[in-house]
């Protein structure tokens, strides 16, 4: 198991665990945390499970996809440097600890 | 090779001793979806041909997420060939991948959440300004003819598509001439007004793109037409655009309306605390679904939580049933709209997904708070008030929702 440090758009923290190969979306729809809202159900189709990964981390995945690339320029909250679409993260053992921020709007 | 009836395990056999494209389902789905959301995947028949049919919620999502069993594509001879709004083109609710995630991605930059809460002002000025006429005329009204159909046909044509005005007859005409072909037999020739819309509109989109390469412009259609499309791709993106966005946003509000109208002290909650609203529409969203049904195919054999299914075998998945799944939603057949229920079926799930919800969402929204705030005394014509049901086969759409607004 790894933990993943969540921080709410209302500035609160989260620590969650989860299994490594799930992604940060299930870590947060497991978990309840609010903002992430994924609405397709997690195939890189709607733009709504928005995170910034911190910037230790955001190195750490494979580059977004062209679908995710389209998908983040239309983001309901800003586009910032770690911005990626939580269902396309997947967690792998040496990410223990990530830290990720829940934007404040998702459509 | 999918077997005859008689092969198939009878205790996984479901007989529907109703038409699922019918009038009963659709004036009161609940009493089916109640049942149906506890119930595992099982066989039915429509039509003369064997369905695998899902209900529960997990099995609805799965049937619509799945893409290595499950295909999106029509198989011909399965009782669905029919129902053929486009006339045979390649509209991207029945394509797979890779041609679904082309289509697709000429789509998405008109839908992304951030283009629609730019619009978000125009949806509230647009609003208000139906309720201002609305407020001028006497106390009757029709929700669909008056509001949905209106501020769905506008939000669309105007605000997204940005279609000059004087060419929205075009895209009307053939949208309404789609319910003309709903209830063909398998093989009947389409009806002339049918085709003759079809040509107008395919002959309009010829002329569009020619006229874009020559002058491109930076808007919607431009950002769809920047790339090699061909002529049946751009009609069939336009239309699937405007018929899936006008008749699914208007029967949305209209569902809204009436359900708010049978339901007196909810539209009474919203009224006083507005920051519902989102909750709200969630709410109307799961209990009153649009679509009662979404079909796919399997694209080879498999067990469906214990149900074979062979290859090419048609899988009727009830995006209704699921809203009802007790699991997910304690009391279903309650309307809360402080639930704020998550997951919803109503749009589907995984590539599929709607691309216009991010439209329809607020345009639901916008339109039932605007109607609800400026109007204390709505209600019903009568308590008793039951509409006309139309809509595609699948859906449940009120013709009408009657109400007062003085």
């Amino acid at each position: 198991m790894l933990t993943v440090n969540f921080i709410l758009a209302d500035g609160s923290k989260r620590a969650v665990q989860i299994a490594p190969g799930r992604t940060v979306k299930e870590a947060a729809e497991d978990n309840l945390i609010p903002g992430v809202l994924a609405l397709c159900g997690g195939t890189c189709t709607c733009g709504t499970c928005h995170v910034y990964v911190g910037d230790a981390w955001v190195e750490r995945f494979a580059k977004p996809s062209i679908d995710e690339e389209g998908l983040l320029e239309g983001t309901a909250a800003e586009r910032r440097e770690g911005s990626r679409l939580s269902c396309q993260l997947p967690l792998t053992e040496d990410m223990d600890g990530i830290t990720v921020t829940v934007p404040d709007q998702q459509q | 090779m999918i077997p005859d009836l008689k092969q198939l395990d009878p205790a996984k056999f479901e007989h529907l001793d109703f038409d699922m494209y019918g009038q009963a389902i659709k004036s009161d789905p609940s009493k089916y979806f109640l049942k149906w959301a506890q119930q595992p995947p099982r066989y039915i028949r429509q039509d003369g041909h064997i369905h695998a049919f899902a209900t529960r919620h997990k099995d609805v999502k799965f049937g619509l997420m799945n893409q290595e069993f499950i295909s999106a594509v029509p198989v011909p001879g399965t009782g669905l060939d029919n129902i053929d709004y486009f006339n045979g083109l390649p509209i991207i609710v029945e394509v797979d991948p890779p041609q679904h995630t082309r289509l697709r991605r000429l789509m998405q930059p008109a839908f992304t959440p951030r283009r629609v809460a730019e619009a978000q002002a125009g949806l509230n000025a647009l609003a208000h300004q139906m309720m201002d006429q609305l407020e001028a005329r006497g106390s009757d009204i029709d929700v669909m003819a008056d509001v949905a159909i209106p501020f769905a046909v506008t939000v669309l044509l105007g605000h997204f598509l940005a279609v000059p005005q004087q060419d929205w007859p075009l895209f009307l005409h053939y949208s309404h001439s789609m319910s003309l072909v709903g209830n063909l037999k398998a093989g009947e020739p389409k009806p002339k007004e049918y085709m003759d819309a079809y040509n107008a509109m395919y002959a309009y989109c010829e002329k569009l793109i020619e006229q874009r390469r020559v002058e491109p412009k930076d808007d919607l259609i431009g950002s769809i037409i920047d790339s090699d499309i061909t002529t049946e791709e751009l009609f069939a993106t336009l239309m699937v655009l405007l018929t899936g966005g006008i008749g699914t946003i208007s029967a949305t509000i209209g569902l809204a309306a009436l359900r708010f109208g049978r339901h007196p002290d909810q539209m009474e909650l919203l009224r006083s605390d507005p920051s519902l609203i989102n909750s709200a529409i969630e709410e109307v969203l799961r209990i009153d679904c649009l679509g009662n049904f979404r079909h796919r195919w399997a694209k080879k054999d498999f067990e469906f939580e214990g149900l074979q299914v062979w290859k090419g075998m048609p899988i009727a998945l009830s995006l209704g049933a699921a809203n009802y799944d007790p699991e997910l939603y304690p009391n279903p057949e309650k309307f809360d709209i402080r639930r704020a229920p998550t997951d919803v079926s109503s749009f589907g799930y995984g590539i599929h997904f709607c691309i216009g919800q991010a439209i329809a969402r607020p345009s639901v929204r916008t339109a039932t708070l605007a109607l609800i705030q400026r109007f204390p005394a709505l209600r019903l014509a009568t308590p008793d008030f039951e509409p006309l049901w139309g809509g595609l086969p699948t859906e449940r759409s009120p013709v009408n929702v009657n109400m007062k607004i003085k």
